[in-house]
């Protein structure tokens, strides 16, 4: 390479740097840094399907081999949960989950999570072509995660517990109060709006109470995990998720089928 | 030609492997592999390496510019130095050498950005253990028309 070449070299890395500098420290939540992930995912969508697919049929022939006894035992323990589950419904503990006929749980994928949005939202790969729409609630392991809060044809984005913007009633299932629960975007979600005089045990159980249409009362949300300082007007409790927002790599979206806005 | 390839494959086997590996940087080990035949322009290997690391970003990282600031600072560093070096001297090992260098750096640099280390060391040393053949594979691959002639 001649001291010519050489230099252009110099000056095009010099330039190559200070934009990808630039992009890096000026991008951060501009609809240039979202448009451009938008694009790239569309577009990479239809080489990444087939791998999608492939790796459904690996995790499924995994389940297919799995050993009986692990299967029996986990049978047993729902049927387990779900006898008690009944006994508090017929107790009237906890209300009945609608079952209408079109809601399903429709299994997505995390397409893309930011490390600069880690605790807020999560892309996924399902969109409306698959049914889903604003206000959908989306469960790991069984337990809330979180709500769809934008939906394009191939894709999803869900807000999740930890965001400091979503407010999810709930209600403790041991004493019925009831309360909000948010996060704060460093990873930590807390109960609200507990009056002073209400003690909670560490451990109690949330669900959510009536959040929206979309959002049915009952799901499982976490337990208490331990008391915080109060501000003299409520006390808040530190809450423990019930699924583990770390290790997200499927979700569940919960289809009402419904037509109506969250 | 043959990045654009390597990127497109390291992203569908990162799509395949998501939950359990970080797929070794072939795009990186391909840039490198292209500069040391000479089969592109410097300049073209560097804007080839902007563009493939901000596409990473937009797909994977979510941090726009980092990836692309590591590649090209790797691909930079790559060229100042390969280039000196009289062809006699460019062997397959010392581009091995280049590559296994390179492919640690950018390596370190997303493992860094990652915040909280300890639940993802498990995943870097498989990376670069993963990738320390294919760097290999790039430097042999990289050298061959050095070489043949």
């Amino acid at each position: 390479m001649s001291e010519t070449e050489s230099r252009k070299v110099r000056i095009q890395g010099v330039i190559a740097v200070i934009l990808a500098l630039l992009l890096l420290g000026g991008s951060a939540g501009t609809p240039f840094k979202a448009g451009l992930e938008r694009i790239v995912l569309a577009v990479l969508d239809y080489p990444e399907r087939p791998i999608r697919l492939l790796l459904d049929v690996i995790i499924g022939a995994g389940g297919w081999v799995e050993e009986r006894a692990t299967l029996l035992e986990a049978m047993a323990t729902l049927r387990e949960e779900n006898l008690h589950l009944r006994r508090r419904v017929e107790e009237g503990k906890i209300p009945p989950l609608p079952t209408e006929k079109d809601e399903k749980a429709l299994m997505a994928r995390v397409l893309f999570r930011s490390p600069r949005a880690w605790w807020k939202e999560i892309r996924i790969d399902r969109g409306s072509r698959d049914g889903i729409r604003l206000g959908d609630p989306a469960l790991s392991d069984g337990f809330l995660i979180g709500r769809v809060t934008q939906v394009e044809h191939g894709f999803s984005t869900v807000e999740l517990l930890t965001s400091s913007g979503l407010l999810v009633p709930v209600v403790v299932d041991q004493t019925r109060d009831l309360g909000v629960v948010t996060g704060d975007e460093v990873g930590q979600v807390h109960l609200l709006y507990l009056p002073l005089d209400r003690r909670l045990e560490k451990g109690m159980s949330l669900s959510t109470a009536l959040v929206s249409e979309r959002v049915p009362p009952g799901l499982p949300v976490g337990f208490i995990a331990d008391e915080e300082p109060d501000d003299g007007a409520f006390r808040p409790y530190r809450v423990r998720l019930g699924a583990d927002l770390t290790r997200l790599y499927r979700l569940q979206i919960w289809l009402s089928g419904e037509d109506d806005q969250p | 030609m043959i990045p654009a390839l390597a990127w497109l494959i390291q992203d569908l086997l990162q799509v395949l492997a998501t939950e359990t590996l970080l797929v070794p940087d072939l795009f990186l080990l391909s840039l490198v592999a292209v500069a040391g035949r000479g089969q592109a322009t410097p300049q073209s290997l560097l804007w080839g390496a902007f563009v493939g690391g901000l596409l990473w970003d937009a797909r994977w990282t979510g941090l726009l510019g980092f990836s692309a600031l590591l590649y090209v600072a790797a691909l930079w560093f790559l060229l100042e130095f390969w280039n000196r070096i009289p062809h006699g001297g460019r062997s397959a090992p010392l581009l091995s050498l280049f590559a296994l260098g390179l492919h640690l750096f950018a390596g370190l640099g997303h493992f860094l950005s990652w915040g909280d280390l300890e639940p993802v060391q498990r995943l870097f040393l498989n990376q670069q253990i993963l990738g320390l053949p294919l760097a290999l594979f790039a430097g042999w691959w990289g050298c061959r028309g050095e070489t043949d002639e």
